[in-house]
């Protein structure tokens, strides 16, 4: 059954509102990441790789609408990494 | 006022999997893509660890930073237009193109302006083994953001022909090119942390 145009318009609104508060937290955390490598008394590369994990996420599961999208997209895009996790692991020794 | 188009709808074409077969093969593609920025991140960081710690001082964090800025910016912009086109209405669309298409130029002009500099203080491919990663990487990534502006003007020029509008064709094409524009993003986040910050 189609949507109604009212309900549609809300979804649509709703939609952009959450573009718009993942767009300030990517932009936040940028920021955040450039304070951070300035820091020398942190555990620095943590909170870098840490925060740009989450930067990387919300875009795949927000812009790339991998959260709403089918779950084959989701596994064919996270298989290489089990590739990738052990040769990033041995490659730098 | 928003300007309507009337969404002329084609047929869906069915599938076994009931996923729409470009969508699939356009993830297929990142799939493999991962793997090759994979392979070039993995190089850079062994050449990373047989460099000097401080080889990255040379470049320049809160130009690159802002740069980071503009590509985050320009994936706000693809959903916006995204979502213009899902609500028909062309003339936000058209704009949220053109501000994803200056913003990208304005990622490229920003990378050429600091490979410019760095080639001027004689940092080249050969002169270090950071060097040779940094060229190799950003370059490759570059490489895709240029594809993807090409890809993107192409899409304007369409549309101001009236060949690319708001129906559910066309949003697939546009959603497509999205998932690669995303991509290229995704990518940037990760090398901005790996090869500026830490």
């Amino acid at each position: 059954m189609a949507m109604p145009s009212k309900s549609r318009a809300g979804a649509a609104k709703t939609r952009r509102s959450n573009y718009v508060l993942v767009f300030l937290s990517l932009g936040a955390l940028t920021a955040l990441e450039v304070l951070v490598s300035s820091m020398t008394n942190i555990p620095r590369v943590s909170f870098l790789l840490g925060m740009s994990f989450i930067k990387v996420m919300l875009v795949i599961l927000y812009f790339m609408h991998l959260r709403s999208d089918s779950r084959w997209f989701g596994l064919i895009f996270f298989l290489p990494f089990l590739l990738v996790i052990p040769l990033l692991t041995v490659l730098p020794h | 006022m928003s300007q309507t188009v009337i969404v002329h709808d084609e047929p869906r074409v069915a599938t076994t999997t009931g996923i729409d077969n470009r969508k699939l093969g356009m993830w297929l593609y990142l799939a493999t893509e991962v793997m090759l920025f994979s392979a070039l991140i993995g190089g850079f960081l062994t050449m990373r660890t047989r460099a000097p710690a401080d080889a990255n001082h040379v470049l320049n964090i809160p130009i690159t930073a802002f740069n980071t800025f503009v590509l985050i910016v320009s994936s706000t912009a693809v959903v916006m237009a995204l979502s213009a086109i899902e609500d028909g209405d062309r003339k936000r669309m058209l704009r949220w193109m053109v501000a994803t298409f200056v913003l990208g130029a304005t990622f490229l002009g920003i990378q050429i302006n600091e490979y410019r500099i760095l080639i001027g203080e004689k940092h080249l491919t050969t002169s270090s083994l950071f060097g040779s990663g940094f060229f190799t990487v950003t370059g490759f990534h570059g490489f895709h953001v240029f594809v993807g502006v090409c890809w993107l003007g192409v899409i304007i020029v369409q549309t101001l022909r009236n060949r690319f509008t708001t129906n559910e064709r066309d949003h697939m094409r546009f959603e497509i090119f999205g998932l690669y524009w995303h991509f290229v993003d995704v990518v940037w986040i990760v090398l901005f942390t790996i090869i500026y910050l830490i």
